[in-house]
C-alpha cells in the first residue's frame, strides 16, 4: 500500500503536458469553480495546494528550482512584496494583464497582478453615530472617538498594508501619530476577525470599526440571520474621498521563478481577470472585480461609488516591515 | 541486531529536522531580533507563562479528579462518563475557540439564557478553551494509569484505615509519572497553540515566531524564538526526568495486573460525582458539539462530496502514522529502558520528543528545509509530491504523545522483570513480545487512540507539507474559519469529531475484547 502511494506520488511529480500547478493562499469555493471553468475551456489541468501566504513564500524559497509550482496566489499585496524580494518569482510581460489590471494594483515590472480587490473601509454604528466626524483614516485619532473605536490586532494584513499606505503618502511621523491615536480610541483590546468587530458595534462595545467591504458583504448575504441583522446596522463610509482616496488591497497573481509551465500559466492569469472569472470572483465573496468592465454583486453596489487609492501598491507595501514595527513601537496587540 | 545501535539511527533521523532549525539561525540577518527583544519580548514571555500555567492548573485539576472519580466509584452514567470525558480531544483547541466565541457572543446561547455576557475573548477564555480541549490527555493517561494501580496497595491503604483523600493522595503520587506525561503533552500542546491565542488577542511565544515570521517575512529569526522555545522545554524535561527518577516508585507486587475494584458511594457522593462529570461532558463536549451540530444543519445544502474524501484522506493518514509513531516511540522506549548506561539514549529520546513543543509550521519549516535540500541535491520532488514528507513531519512531531502514553505504562513495570527475563537466557525479543507487551497493551491503545486523533484534527504540517491536491477535513475547517466562515466550517469538523469518535470507540471495545 506504502509503496503503491509513494510510486503514485512520485509519477505526480513528472509534469504532464497540460497541467499547471497552483500554491495558492485563497481557499475560496469560487477559485474552486475557477479552476474547473478554465480546465473545461482549455484542457490544461489545475493542481493546487492552499497554506498560508508566508508558509507558501518559505516552501517556493526551499524548493527552489526544483519546485513544481507554476503561479503562487495570495491575497494581500505585502505577500507579493516579500515574495518578489525573496526571488520566487519571475516577471510577466502580457499585453491582457496590463490592459485590464490599472497600474496601481500590478507590480511595475511585472511581478504580480491583482485578480480582485477589497477596500479597508470605516463602519459605524447607523442607530446612533454621527458618520460626519470622520472623512479620511486620519480622523478615527479624533479625541471625540475615545473608548468607541473597534479594529483587529496588528498581526492582519489588512492593518499593516494600511498603514503601510499611509507611512508612503504622508510619511512615518504622521503614520506613528496615526498608530498611536487609534490605540488610544479603541474600546477593547484588538482580537477576533473583521466580523467580531462588526458584531461588537451590534453589542453596544464600540460605535466605529475598521473593516474590509467584503466581511459586511458576506455577512449580510450569512445563512445566520443574526449575522444579517447585525450587518444591516452598519453604516459605511469611505476615508479620504477629498484627497488620496480610500486604500484597497488586492487578492493577486504571479508567476513562479521555478515555473516549468510558463505559457500555461500565464493563460491562467489572463483568464483569472477575465470578464467571465471576474464574474464569478466578484460574485461569490463579494470582492470588487479588478476588471472595470466587469460590475461588483449587488451588495457591494449598494455601498455606493468611491475614489480608491491611487498611491501604486508596489510602492506602500515596500514600507510593511516599517508599518509592523510602527504598531510594535506604539504598543498595539 | 544491535538494539541500541538501531535505536540511536532511528531516534537521529527524527532529530535530523529538529536541529536543522539551528542551522537555519546560522544563515540569517537579525535586525528584526533587536526589534522583537525591544518592544514584545516582555509581553510574549508574560503571556507564555501566564496561559501555560493556567491551563495545566485547570486541566490537572480537571482531568485527575475525573480520573479518580470514574475510575474508583459507581455511580450513575459511570461507564458513560468514562468514556465520555475523553471526547473533547476530538475537538481541535481552533475549532473550540470558534464554537465558543459563537455561544458566548451577543446574542449567543449563553446571553439568549442568562441575559448578561461575559468578555470570552481575552486570556482566560484562552486558558478555559485550552483546558478544556487538552485536559483529556491528563485524564487517559491517569484514569488508565489509576485503574491498572495494584489492588495489593490499597488493602494496604484499608489496612492503615487511610481516608478516601490520603489514598486519593497516595494514588496520585503512584501515578505521577503518567500524570506528569499527560501534563507534559499540554504543556507542549499550550506552547505550540497558534490558532486559539491568535484569535483571542493573548501575545505567547508562538504568536511571536508567527509575527517574525508572517508579518516581518523573517523565517530566520522566527527559527530563533523556536530554538529558544526547544530549548526551554528541553529542560523542563530534564528537570521531570530527574525528578521521576529520584523517586521512582515502581513497586514490586506479583498481581500487577490485577485492576482496582469500583467502590459504592453514599447519595450524596453519587449526586456530586454525577454531577461533577456532567458538568464537565457538557462544557467540554456537549455544548460545542451541540453548536457544530445546529451549524451543521443550517449550512448542510453546502455539503460536498469531497468532504468524504477528505475524511478518507484525514482516516488513511493517521491510520498510517498512528501505527508507525507507536511501532517507533515502543521501540526507543524499549531500547532505553534494557540498554545499560543509557544515557546517551535517554538524550535522544527526550530530543526526539521536542518537536511536540513546537508550533506545527515550524516543524513543517524544518521538515522543508531537510527535504528542500534533498530534493535539491539529488533531482527528487518528495517536497511537493509525496507523502512520504508528510508523514515523517506527523512522526517529529507527535512521536512525543506515543512515547509519554508508553513510558508512563512502563514506570508501572517493575525492571526486575527484565531482569528476570534476561537471567532465564530469553531473548530480548521475547522479552518485549511475551512479558512487555502484554503488560503495556493498555498503553498500545492509549497510544493508538491519541496520535490518532491528533493526526486527524492536525493542522499547520498538512498544511504545508502535503503534496498537491491533497486535502483533509481539518485544513478545509480551518480554512473556513479564517475566513471567518465559521458556519460553513462546522460541516468538516463535525466530521473530524465522529472520525475521532469512531476510532475512540472502535480502539475501545478492541481493548476490551483482549483485555
Amino acid at each position: 500500500m506504502k509503496k503503491s502511494i509513494l510510486a503514485l506520488s512520485l509519477l505526480a511529480g513528472f509534469a504532464l503536458a497540460a497541467e499547471i500547478n497552483i500554491y495558492s493562499a485563497r481557499h475560496y469555493d469560487a477559485d474552486t469553480q475557477l479552476y474547473k471553468l478554465f480546465e473545461e475551456k482549455t484542457g490544461i489541468k489545475v493542481n493546487a495546494t492552499q497554506a498560508k501566504g508566508g508558509e507558501l513564500i518559505k516552501k517556493l524559497e526551499v524548493e527552489g528550482d526544483s519546485s513544481v509550482a507554476d503561479l503562487f496566489i495570495t491575497a494581500d499585496a505585502g505577500n507579493f512584496y516579500t515574495a518578489k524580494k525573496k526571488g520566487v518569482l519571475q516577471s510577466v510581460k502580457s499585453q491582457t494583464l496590463e490592459k485590464i489590471v490599472p497600474v496601481q494594483y500590478r507590480d511595475a515590472e511585472g511581478y504580480w497582478f491583482a485578480i480582485s480587490k477589497r477596500a479597508r473601509i470605516i463602519a459605524y454604528d447607523k442607530r446612533n453615530f454621527d458618520p460626519s466626524i470622520i472623512k479620511n483614516y486620519q480622523d478615527l485619532t479624533k479625541p471625540e472617538l475615545k473608548g468607541k473605536l473597534l479594529i483587529r490586532s496588528a498581526t492582519a494584513g489588512y492593518n499593516t498594508s494600511l498603514l503601510a499606505s499611509i507611512i508612503e503618502s504622508e510619511g512615518v511621523d504622521a503614520a506613528s501619530k496615526w498608530a498611536k491615536g487609534t490605540l488610544a480610541n479603541l474600546a477593547r483590546d484588538p482580537k477576533g476577525g473583521d466580523r467580531d468587530q462588526a458584531k461588537a458595534i451590534f453589542a453596544g462595545e464600540g460605535q466605529v470599526a475598521v473593516m474590509n467591504t467584503y466581511y459586511i458583504g458576506l455577512m449580510l448575504n450569512s445563512p445566520k440571520p443574526e449575522d444579517v441583522e447585525v450587518a444591516k446596522i452598519l453604516g459605511v463610509i469611505f476615508p479620504n474621498q477629498d484627497n488620496r482616496g480610500t486604500h484597497v488591497n488586492i487578492s493577486g497573481i504571479a508567476l513562479t521563478k521555478a515555473s516549468k509551465n510558463k505559457e500555461n500559466a500565464i493563460k491562467f492569469m489572463e483568464f483569472m481577470v477575465s470578464p467571465e472569472a471576474q464574474k464569478i470572483l466578484a460574485g461569490i465573496n463579494y470582492e470588487y472585480p479588478v476588471n472595470t468592465a466587469v460590475e461588483p454583486s449587488d451588495t457591494i453596489k449598494a455601498f455606493g461609488k468611491f475614489k480608491e487609492d491611487s498611491t501604486p501598491l508596489y510602492k506602500s507595501v515596500e514600507k510593511i516591515s516599517e508599518a509592523v514595527k510602527i504598531f510594535d513601537m506604539a504598543g498595539w496587540k | 541486531m544491535n538494539i541500541k545501535f538501531w535505536a540511536i539511527t532511528v531516534a537521529l533521523i527524527i532529530l535530523v529536522p529538529i536541529i536543522s532549525i539551528f542551522f537555519e539561525i546560522a544563515f540569517g540577518d537579525y535586525s528584526n531580533l533587536e526589534h522583537f527583544f525591544k518592544y514584545l519580548f516582555l509581553r510574549y514571555i508574560q503571556g507564555t507563562f501566564l496561559v501555560a500555567f493556567g491551563v495545566l492548573a485547570l486541566s490537572a485539576t480537571i482531568a485527575v479528579i475525573s480520573a479518580w472519580i470514574v475510575a474508583n466509584y459507581r455511580f450513575p452514567f459511570v461507564n458513560f462518563f468514562e468514556y465520555a470525558l475523553m471526547l473533547p480531544l476530538a475537538i481541535p483547541a481552533y475549532i473550540f475557540s470558534f464554537c465558543y466565541v459563537g455561544i458566548m457572543e451577543f446574542q449567543g446561547y449563553f446571553h439568549k439564557i442568562f441575559g448578561f455576557r461575559l468578555d470570552f475573548m481575552n486570556i482566560y477564555g484562552a486558558i478555559f478553551v485550552l483546558s478544556l480541549s487538552l485536559y483529556p490527555y491528563i485524564y487517559m493517561f491517569a484514569k488508565t494509569s489509576f485503574k491498572t494501580q495494584s489492588k495489593v496497595l490499597f488493602d494496604v491503604c484499608k489496612i492503615y484505615k487511610l481516608s478516601q483523600f490520603k489514598i486519593f493522595r497516595v494514588a496520585v503520587m503512584l501515578s505521577r509519572p503518567a500524570i506528569i506525561g499527560g501534563a507534559m503533552l499540554v504543556l507542549m500542546e499550550t506552547l505550540s497553540d497558534y490558532g486559539t491565542v491568535a484569535y483571542y488577542g493573548v501575545a505567547t511565544f508562538s504568536a511571536g515566531i508567527f509575527k517574525l515570521w508572517f508579518d516581518l517575512g523573517d523565517s530566520y529569526s522566527a527559527s530563533i524564538l523556536a530554538a529558544m522555545l526547544m530549548v526551554l522545554v528541553f529542560i523542563i524535561m530534564i528537570f521531570e526526568h530527574i525528578n521521576k527518577n529520584s523517586k521512582g516508585y515502581s513497586f514490586n507486587t506479583h498481581n500487577i495486573a490485577k485492576t482496582t475494584t469500583k467502590s459504592e458511594l453514599n447519595t450524596i457522593g453519587k449526586t456530586l460525582a454525577f454531577l461533577w462529570c456532567f458538568v464537565i461532558f457538557c462544557l467540554a463536549f456537549l455544548f460545542p458539539v451541540i453548536w457544530l451540530v445546529y451549524w451543521s444543519i443550517m449550512t448542510i445544502q453546502d455539503f460536498k462530496l469531497e468532504f468524504i474524501t477528505m475524511a478518507g484522506n484525514s482516516l488513511l493518514m493517521a491510520i498510517i502514522s498512528a501505527i508507525l509513531i507507536t511501532f517507533i516511540s515502543f521501540f526507543l522506549v524499549f531500547s532505553t529502558r534494557i540498554i545499560k548506561n543509557n544515557k546517551l539514549n535517554t538524550f535522544l529520546l527526550k530530543t526526539t520528543s521536542l518537536g511536540y513543543a513546537l508550533p506545527g509550521a515550524s516543524i513543517g519549516l524544518c521538515v522543508m528545509i531537510v527535504f528542500g535540500y534533498i530534493d535539491r541535491n539529488f533531482g527528487t520532488q518528495f517536497l511537493s509530491a509525496s507523502f512520504v514528507v508528510l508523514i515523517f513531519g506527523y512522526i517529529v512531531r507527535f512521536l512525543a504523545t506515543s512515547v509519554y502514553a508508553v513510558e508512563s505504562g512502563y514506570a508501572k513495570i517493575p525492571k526486575n522483570i527484565d531482569d528476570a527475563s534476561l537471567l532465564l537466557n530469553r531473548s530480548k525479543f521475547t522479552l518485549f513480545f511475551k512479558v512487555h507487551f502484554p503488560l503495556l497493551r493498555h498503553f498500545f491503545f492509549l497510544s493508538l487512540i491519541v496520535v490518532f486523533i491528533d493526526i486527524v484534527k492536525e493542522l499547520p504540517l498538512s498544511l504545508i507539507l502535503r503534496p498537491l491536491g491533497f486535502e483533509t477535513l481539518s485544513i478545509r475547517a480551518f480554512f473556513y474559519a479564517t475566513d471567518e466562515r465559521l458556519y460553513a466550517a462546522a460541516l468538516p469538523s463535525l466530521l473530524i469529531v465522529l472520525l475521532s469518535l469512531v476510532a475512540v470507540i472502535w480502539l475501545e471495545i478492541i481493548s476490551r475484547k483482549k483485555a
